[in-house]
């Protein structure tokens, strides 16, 4: 995949806790990008079998339907890792608030 | 004293409760009714139209409506193109329908010749005509395209059931109900658990029963029964969507327990001699 501000910066967020899900509102309010940008990168990640996706359990949702959740494969905890490794380097990214990540 | 009551006459006042209604709709009921709207511009069954509103009511009220407003972006940008090529995959542009539409545009284009403007409109209106016409009552399946040329499609689809289109053995089209060979351990553990249909999905119990008396290979590891699976009623996938494991010709029907096990549930017929 191309390595792109949006993909950096969904990248950030999610390596920042590789090992939780993550719902699509709180991965665009923490990266900052708007979810028409958004949700067709998360199929894209999908497609590359870095992420994992599911449905909340019902009971877990109370009084709201349940909702889609994304967690890192270990792929994609290898390919995000070396993309945030490389984007580190390019100044291009360097304004983005890196975090935990750094 | 006077004052409560004046207080309880001003909150039951007409202003009041309207304005306290007009809250209720304005920030309870209209940004999902009109998130779901907008998501239905996604073609049915795409995965986003549940997973949109899902998101919006993990929000506080008054965040909601503008969350709705960038999902009009969403919808537009994704839904649309979603629901345009789902659409071109089901239906295309017969040449019955092409020849149609060129002979009326070539008679408007001569008839303008002649110094007239109004045929052009009137021939792309007929033409438009045609079209909206022919695919209202376009009948099922036709022009379908087996084969889909967008896998992105495919990869934002919902893991939709596997169901029914063609009856594996004689190949004609399934109704809602489809009868299969399945593991009599299998189907028997609970009426939730995912049954693996031995047979593929069959249309009648007599297709069920040749299968079973053919097919000796189906039940040599495992006593197999034939079983009636009511199929849910969702939009058709195309027969190439179908989840189908080619090594060994099965199905799975997600989640859908055995509508009748009863009063179908016998042991297949046993296999011929010499077969």
């Amino acid at each position: 995949m191309r390595r792109t501000k949006p993909l950096v910066k969904v990248a950030i967020v999610m390596m920042a806790h590789p090992n939780r899900r993550f719902w699509g509102y709180y991965l665009s309010r923490e990266a900052g990008i708007r979810s028409g940008v958004l949700y067709p990168l998360l199929d894209r990640m999908l497609g590359e079998g870095w992420l994992n996706d599911g449905w909340e359990d019902p009971a877990e949702a109370i009084d709201r339907p349940p909702r889609r959740y994304y967690e890192l494969t270990d792929d994609g905890r290898r390919e995000l890792g070396a993309l945030l490794a490389r984007a580190q380097n390019e100044t291009r990214f360097a304004s983005l608030d890196w975090g935990y990540a750094r | 004293m006077n004052e409560v009551k004046e207080l309880a006459a001003h909150l039951a006042s007409w202003p009041a409760l309207g304005a306290f209604f007009g809250v209720v709709v304005v920030f309870g009921f209209l940004p999902g009714f009109t998130l779901r709207l907008l998501v239905k511009l996604y073609p049915p069954g795409h995965v986003r139209r549940d997973q949109l509103p899902a998101d919006m009511y993990e929000l506080p009220r008054h965040k909601r409506w503008f969350f709705v407003a960038e999902q009009l972006e969403t919808v537009l940008f994704e839904g649309l193109p979603a629901r345009l090529r789902r659409r071109l995959q089901v239906r295309r542009f017969s040449i019955s329908r092409a020849w149609s539409i060129g002979v009326t545009a070539a008679l408007g284009l001569v008839m303008s010749a002649n110094g007239l403007d109004w045929p052009v409109y009137a021939m792309f209106a007929v033409s438009a005509c045609i079209v909206v016409v022919a695919s209202v009552t376009e009948a099922p399946g036709e022009g379908r395209n087996s084969e889909p040329d967008d896998a992105k499609t495919l990869a934002s689809s919902p893991p939709e059931m596997v169901d029914q289109d063609l009856c594996e053995l004689c190949g004609s089209s399934c109704g809602p109900v489809v009868f299969g060979l399945a593991s009599a351990a299998q189907a028997r553990t609970g009426r939730d658990t995912d049954v693996e249909l031995v047979s593929g999905a069959l249309c009648s119990l007599r297709c069920a029963r040749v299968a079973a008396a053919m097919g000796t290979h189906l039940h040599r590891q495992q006593p197999v029964l034939i079983y009636q699976y009511q199929v849910v009623e969702q939009p058709r996938v195309e027969i190439t969507h179908l989840d189908h494991d080619p090594t060994d010709g099965s199905f799975d029907l997600h989640g859908t327990p055995p509508a009748a096990p009863t009063g179908l549930d016998e042991p297949p017929a046993p296999a011929p001699s010499g077969a």
